[in-house]
């Protein structure tokens, strides 16, 4: 029985509900899953918010359960599907999905402006998902301390613009702390 | 007694083709995707689904209603494009769904 441990478990078979409950330190996970605690740097980043055009750090996000994801709108694949789960995910909870904040950093900033990335996300249906922008300083700052890799090629063929990026989705508590160490997504983020 | 078996004809035909294509429906879909799982078109095609060649999206404003269609039943069917993101949303949609989006791409002008 683990409770109220921050886990590293094999993947995001976790259930957002889980998160949630992990704010109210009433959670139940695997017997394989191993605590993270202390392992793992807490959320922490400076950027901006593409809707707001304000600059927000992790203190905005105090109170909610939040997931941290790299992508960029010219993705073809996983972005869309991450972004679709987790709003699906987000409107199963009723309520409770006031208390979770989806952040979707993008690794491509260069293309997504603020007003692109803020059109893209609204596009998925859920009034509370973040697009996050930051310098290649603050980018790199965050992917560096939840271990997510990204690399952009430009090109003025659009076609050979190349972005790759890793896809997990790292899940922080209502105090920020890291919960899970994810590995990559396939084709859906199984939560 | 030709005449009912006529009017009985077209009452089946019409329930077998189900509700006239709605473009309001098909704007819904484009712009926000379905219950069912079919992400929203303008994610990949673009705010005015003018296409993006970065990703090889093509354009849809505009296009004929059975291009369209033909295109969805082959992507659902696995003779056309390779992406398994449209494949999946090509499946997802319900032949109802596939005409709605339809008749809205066609409702917008086929050239920017």
């Amino acid at each position: 029985m683990i409770n109220r441990r921050t886990i590293l478990n094999g993947g995001l078979a976790i259930s957002a509900t889980a998160l949630l409950a992990a704010c109210h330190h009433a959670w139940t996970l695997d017997p394989q899953d191993v605590s993270v605690r202390g392992h793992l740097p807490d959320l922490k980043f400076r950027m901006t918010d593409v809707t707001s055009g304000h600059i927000v750090t992790q203190a905005n996000f105090r109170g909610f359960v939040t997931l941290v994801y790299f992508g960029y709108t010219n993705c073809p694949d996983i972005c869309p599907l991450t972004v679709a789960d987790i709003v699906k995910i987000i409107g199963s909870l009723g309520p409770d999905g006031a208390k979770l904040r989806f952040l979707f950093v993008t690794v491509d900033p260069e293309r997504d402006t603020a007003p692109i990335l803020a059109k893209y996300l609204r596009l998925f249906g859920a009034p509370d998902l973040v697009g996050l922008r930051g310098d290649p300083a603050q980018l790199s700052a965050l992917a560096t301390s939840l271990h997510a890799d990204y690399a952009v090629h430009p090109s003025t063929n659009p076609a050979d613009y190349t972005v790759t990026h890793s896809a997990a989705v790292s899940p922080f508590d209502c105090n920020r702390r890291r919960l899970v160490e994810p590995r990559q997504c396939g084709k859906q983020a199984a939560f | 007694m030709k005449f009912s078996c006529a009017l009985l004809a077209l009452a089946l035909a019409l329930i077998a083709a189900g509700p006239p294509p709605s473009a309001k429906e098909g704007a819904t879909i484009v712009a926000h995707g379905t219950a069912s799982g079919a992400l929203p078109c303008m994610a990949c095609h673009g705010g005015h689904l003018q296409g993006n060649p970065a990703i090889g999206a093509p354009r849809l404003a505009g296009l004929d209603p059975s291009v369209t269609l033909a295109a969805l039943k082959a992507i659902a069917a696995g003779k056309m494009g390779k992406n398994y993101v449209m494949t999946n949303i090509a499946r997802s949609l319900s032949p109802t769904q596939r005409r709605a989006v339809a008749a809205y791409l066609a409702s917008l002008p086929s050239s920017s």
